[in-house]
């Protein structure tokens, strides 16, 4: 009855009223791999049983009872009958039953077939999705858009920020809000370029419109700051565009912007004019440093020379000697101060310079140590030093400064070392060096670490606050930083404390010797001339009297012939008249200034040559880097430091110093006698009544003795940094000691 | 129109064919019950009956609905149609599935299901009118489209339609949608139909019903 049923390119099967199957086609057995044969006349629920569940029971038996037709779409089952693709998924199907009347028999009267139509929607299902799943990409892309758009207008609006396009063929302007908020148009106006160009300020449309055709000539960006009008106020805008061309080169559209830089501008000119005021205040600050370098210097250079002059002058009583011995202490603590007070001041004015270069990293540290251990051994504590392996024989940096640091840390880890260790180690990893000073002493509240670094700022009690400025860490830090390196601090109250610093250093090949600094100088009494007899002729240029005094003192102690000159003006007048060997040229002096007169000189063939020590009392190396540039051969500050002024006449000058027959052995080869009892009393009840002057005159004429106990120069290192309360201890304990070992 | 007085039904009527098509949405509610598992009711409150013009007053000319048809013949012909508006179809399907209606496209899978709602709901309706009529009734296979309930009337063929109509509320779980069943049949059907609810009336009715 249904076999040409068989043709249909869907699935089609026949339930009687009692569910025998009754037909099946072809491509149901295709299908489900069911055959015909077997199905024919059984009932279906024996081969699907979910057709006889309560989601189809009911519909179906409505088809054979009273012919209603019944839908099985593939959204709500998925499918009627289970059929597997080849890749094992199940198919889609969308099923409709309709009735056919049964054949008329005697129980099957008004009875419904009921017969399945299964169509194969698996594909059409997957394309409905693959849609849905365009479509929802679509409109998420469009929501992201309107999103963006929405956003783009609020930045607008944050940055102060608006766009503009405009289109060449048509001449259409379209601003967004925020152009229009700019211009201080009610948004949505119609606008065209020559509305943009009415807005401009009359002074700069010129500019605007040169501009503007600039860029569209040369193809390039539109970017100009100009005023606007915005409601007769001025105010100001950057505009930016960039134009895209057609083949021929014709503009075709341009997409800008426009900020409001009004307040920008405002707060642009305020910084500048903060700025060239702070650099008006430095300079200021700067010249008042060089000012006060001078002023603080030159009565001092009076003070210290004439001490120097005096020193050697063997007709003074012993107690001149002492008095004097204490002016010059004081001179040199005075100078001191100032030195660092100007070192911090020129570094945070940003004037501070540095001047590497390479040295022996053996004989630094070497000399830095000798001159430590001493200073240990006085206070009873031990003091070493390792150079670890890392470390270059040479290195590449300011040596002056490096000192300057190391002194530092090192004359305060001794200081507030009571008992224990010092210990100087120095390593190099990675481009730096690493300095290392750790001592036993009385170590820094945890509170206190991060105020070390202040100026005047030392820790403690009012016990250990005796010596120092109060500079010497700010300096070191401020050095430290200045030089790219900086400072750790590691310290526990009573255990002691560990500064590490850490400064970029390149090891150098170099073989350049290194200063040693010490001064052999001591015991010069004169020179002897190699090209003669005649003693050296010295002409003394400054407008100060006193410090020609000082100059002259020393000169005149060596044996020198000298002449004066009180400024640049008198000093050409002099060397034209008799030509000196060597001219030591102030470089502040009124009338004529030291470096216009050196340039003078230099134009004279015949004084090319001539050897011109610059002498000055400033603070900073622009002196000394001008005095060069000018033709000085030498450079002195003041105060003039005996030992420096010798060394500039023996660089320029063909001589060889003659020492002072009296010449006190080496310390280190003292023969170890000690203090006797009487001599120990009187030197306590000195030291006890603070009478230092009387201390340091005691021990200096117990040196003059030729076997003199071996504690004396330590001793007298002692008193001349002032610490008392350790020459105390150091004569209490000796005396101690004494008496165990009489 | 010499309908009209005809069309007049009495409150007795009224309230028989109301309750006839509410068990016949009862039934349909059954099977979408069992069919979907989730909790469906379908009542329709309020019956018209009306002229094919009067769909003016339900139906502007510009919407188009969601429309799922059946027709039917026999002694007893005529043509339901279940309306929807269109953007309450999609969600119909959407909640029917126990899903978040995520757009109102209806999609070749959705006019599937929307179909079937379509013919379970007609089925009952129809389905349980015929059994109270005892007659017999071949149904044509259901039918969608988009358009609007006028256009369908206006090319009806049958002479003399009227309608009834049933304002339907269906709720499926928390979600509520308000659509219509519509009946066309021709006047004389109306009238047989109305004579056997009369009957069903008195039958039904403890005293005998003055005429």
């Amino acid at each position: 009855m249904f076999e040409i049923l068989d043709y249909l390119p869907v699935g089609v099967f026949v339930l009687e009223p009692d569910w025998r199957v009754n037909f099946w086609n072809n491509r149901l057995e295709e299908w489900t791999g069911i055959s015909r044969k077997t199905l024919l006349g059984q009932p279906i629920y024996q081969y699907f049983p979910h057709l006889r569940e309560t989601a189809y029971r009911a519909r179906i038996q409505s088809v054979f009872e009273q012919g209603t037709p019944v839908i099985l779409s593939s959204h709500l089952h998925n499918h009627l009958l289970p059929v597997y693709l080849p890749d094992n998924t199940p198919q889609v199907q969308h099923t409709t039953v309709m009735p056919v009347p049964a054949p008329e028999t005697a129980n099957r009267r008004g009875l419904f077939y009921a017969l399945f139509t299964i169509e194969d929607v698996t594909e059409l299902t997957h394309r409905t999705h693959k849609y849905r799943e365009m479509r929802d990409k679509a409109r998420q892309a469009e929501q992201t858009l309107r999103k963006r758009e929405r956003q783009l207008r609020e930045a607008q609006g944050i940055a102060q920020v608006g766009s503009w396009y405009i289109n060449h063929l048509t001449h259409g302007l379209a601003w967004s809000d925020e152009t229009y908020r700019i211009f201080g148009i009610s948004p949505g106006k119609k606008l065209t370029f020559k509305d943009f160009v009415r807005c401009i300020h009359p002074e700069d449309r010129d500019k605007v419109i040169a501009a503007w055709r600039e860029a569209l000539g040369a193809h390039t960006y539109y970017d100009v700051k100009h005023r606007i009008l915005r409601a007769g106020e001025t105010r100001w805008i950057h505009g930016r565009a960039e134009t895209s061309y057609d083949a021929s080169g014709h503009p075709v559209e341009s997409l800008g912007t426009v900020q409001d830089i009004t307040l920008r501008n405002q707060v642009e000119e305020a910084l500048l004019r903060a700025r060239d005021e702070a650099e008006a205040a430095n300079r200021a600050k700067s010249a008042f440093i060089a000012n006060m370098s001078h002023e603080l210097r030159t009565p001092l250079n009076a003070v210290l020379g004439f001490a120097q002059i005096l020193v050697e002058d063997a007709s003074l009583n012993e107690h001149q000697q002492d008095l004097l011995r204490g002016i010059q202490r004081g001179g040199d603590y005075l100078l001191t101060l100032i030195n660092d007070i100007l070192d911090l001041a020129k570094i945070e004015a940003g004037r501070f310079e540095l001047f590497p270069r390479a040295w022996s990293t053996e004989s630094f540290f070497h000399g830095l140590s000798e001159m430590f251990r001493l200073r240990a051994a006085q206070k009873n504590i031990h003091f070493s030093y390792q150079i670890q392996d890392s470390l270059p024989p040479m290195l590449y940096l300011d040596d002056k400064r490096l000192r300057q640091i190391a002194m530092n840390l090192l004359g305060n880890a001794v200081k507030f070392t009571e008992q224990g260790s010092v210990v100087l180690s120095a390593s190099h990893e990675t481009g730096y060096l690493i300095m290392e000073i750790r001592d036993s002493g009385v170590g820094i509240p945890p509170e206190q670490l991060s105020q070390i670094f202040q100026p005047f700022h030392q820790v403690g009690t009012d016990y250990y606050k005796s010596q120092g400025t109060g500079l010497g860490l700010a300096i070191t830090h401020k050095l430290l930083t200045v030089m790219g390196g900086e400072l750790q601090v590691e310290s526990r109250p009573g255990w002691g404390s560990v500064f590490r610093a850490r400064i970029p250093a390149k090891a150098a090949k170099s073989s350049e010797q290194l200063e040693t600094g010490f001064d052999p100088n001591a015991s010069i009494r004169g020179y002897h001339r190699l090209d003669g007899d005649m003693p050296f002729h010295v002409l003394i240029v400054d407008d100060t009297e006193d410090n020609r005094k000082v100059m002259r003192g020393m000169l005149h102690h060596l044996g020198f012939v000298t002449e004066e000159a009180v400024d640049g003006r008198q000093c050409l007048e002099r060397v034209c008249a008799r030509p000196p060997d060597l001219v030591l040229m102030d470089l502040r002096m009124p009338v004529m200034n030291g470096l216009e007169a050196t340039r003078k000189l230099r134009q004279y063939p015949k004084f090319k040559t001539l050897p011109i020590i610059a002498v000055s009392a400033g603070a900073f190396n622009e002196d000394q880097v001008q005095s060069r540039n000018a033709g000085c051969d030498g450079y002195l500050t003041k105060p003039i430091k005996r030992h420096h002024l010798l060394a500039e006449l023996s660089r320029h000058l063909g001589l060889e110093w003659r020492h002072a027959p009296e010449d006190a052995p080496l310390e280190n080869e003292k023969p170890l006698t000690q203090l006797d009892p009487e001599q120990r009393k009187s030197l306590l009840e000195l030291a006890r009544n603070g009478d230092i002057g009387g201390v340091l005159g005691f021990l200096e004429k117990l040196r003059q003795q030729p076997d003199y106990p071996g504690e004396v120069p330590e001793l007298l290192d002692l008193a001349r940094h002032f610490h008392l309360r350790e020459l105390r201890a150091r004569l209490g304990e000796a005396r101690a000691n004494s008496a165990k070992n009489p | 129109m010499g309908s009209l007085e005809i069309m007049r039904l009495s409150p007795e009527q009224l309230d028989t064919l109301t309750e006839l098509i509410n068990i016949g949405m009862g039934h349909a509610a059954a099977t979408l019950n069992q069919m979907v598992g989730a909790h469906v009711i379908l009542r329709a409150p309020n019956i018209k009956i009306l002229e094919p013009e009067e769909l003016e007053d339900y139906f502007s000319h510009e919407e188009h609905f969601s429309l799922v048809r059946m027709n039917f013949e026999g002694a007893f012909s005529g043509s339901a149609l279940l309306v929807f508006p269109m953007e309450s179809a999609s969600r119909v399907v959407d909640v029917l599935m126990g899903q978040n209606p995520e757009t109102p496209d209806l999609d070749m899978m959705r006019v599937g299901a929307l179909t079937e709602v379509g013919n379970i709901v007609l089925n009952g309706v129809v389905g349980n009118l015929s059994n109270i009529m005892k007659q017999p009734v071949r149904y044509a296979i259901p039918s969608y489209l988009e358009s609007n309930p006028r256009t369908i009337l206006f090319n009806e063929t049958q002479p003399e339609p009227v309608l009834i109509m049933a304002h339907t509320r269906m709720k499926i779980e928390e979600f509520r949608v308000e659509g219509h069943v519509i009946l066309i049949f021709q006047m004389k059907i109306l009238d047989s139909l109305l004579a056997i609810l009369d009957n069903l009336n008195a039958s039904f009715s403890p005293m005998p019903s003055d005429v």
